[in-house]
């Protein structure tokens, strides 16, 4: 299935891009963030990362839908 | 009862002025503003930027709960992004209730869960050169596992 995922920040500058669409066979949103640290080498913890599915937040168990946009968000520094 | 939260491109000093029930003997407004120092170093500017869709629903729904956890009749926030020079207001959250006690306790709850809930993120840029995505003091270490 195809998914778009959008990085925020940091992870921004980590991933090196923006966004990005990309073919997939994870079936949960964790397994999508592993399998880009190994594509993209990205560096953050998964454990400081929230993940969020079609602008809403959700867990790492939540599974992937064809279309679905994955973000995945860096800790947050507002105020 | 109203509760509002809007991210703006625009000076928050410059916002429509907020109209408050006559029922209201208090009104609490804090202003976050960009200073000019940050851990020792001398700060130039910051760019917030969001995940806009997220932080409006999510920054919605802290006023919301602002309003159901204290006994208060208007809540407003709101959160700049893009470029900020020093001195320029960041974040806004004003309250208004029949007393002050509730319209100051509830203040400093949104505010803080504005801080460690909305998508919003930070970066300095100093005088003497670079830039930093800026974590907060809870944060554990970027690479902790």
């Amino acid at each position: 299935m195809t998914v778009t995922i959008r990085y925020f920040a940091r992870l921004r500058d980590e991933a090196g891009r923006n966004s990005e669409v990309v073919e997939t066979s994870c079936s949960t949103v964790g397994d999508l963030w592993n399998n880009r640290v190994s594509g993209l080498g990205l560096l953050m913890a998964q454990s400081l990362v929230k993940p969020a599915c079609n602008d809403e937040f959700c867990s790492w168990d939540t599974l992937l839908t064809p279309g679905a946009v994955i973000a995945f968000l860096p800790p947050v520094a507002g105020g | 009862m109203s509760s509002t939260f809007f991210l703006s491109d625009e000076a928050l000093e410059y916002l429509p002025e907020w109209s408050v029930p006559e029922s209201c003997g208090a009104v609490v407004s804090f202003w976050g503003k960009v200073r000019n120092q940050n851990e020792g170093r001398r700060v130039q500017k910051l760019e917030y930027s969001a995940y806009d869709v997220l932080a409006e629903k999510e920054g919605l729904r802290i006023v919301n709960e602002a309003l159901e956890r204290f006994p208060i009749d208007v809540v407003r926030a709101v959160h700049r992004l893009g470029l900020l020079a020093i001195g320029e207001a960041a974040v806004v959250v004003e309250v208004a209730s029949a007393h002050r006690g509730e319209a100051f306790e509830a203040c400093c709850w949104v505010i803080d869960e504005v801080k460690r809930r909305v998508p919003i993120w930070k970066r300095e840029v100093y005088e003497q050169g670079g830039a930093e995505w800026v974590m907060c003091h809870h944060s554990p270490t970027l690479t902790d596992k």
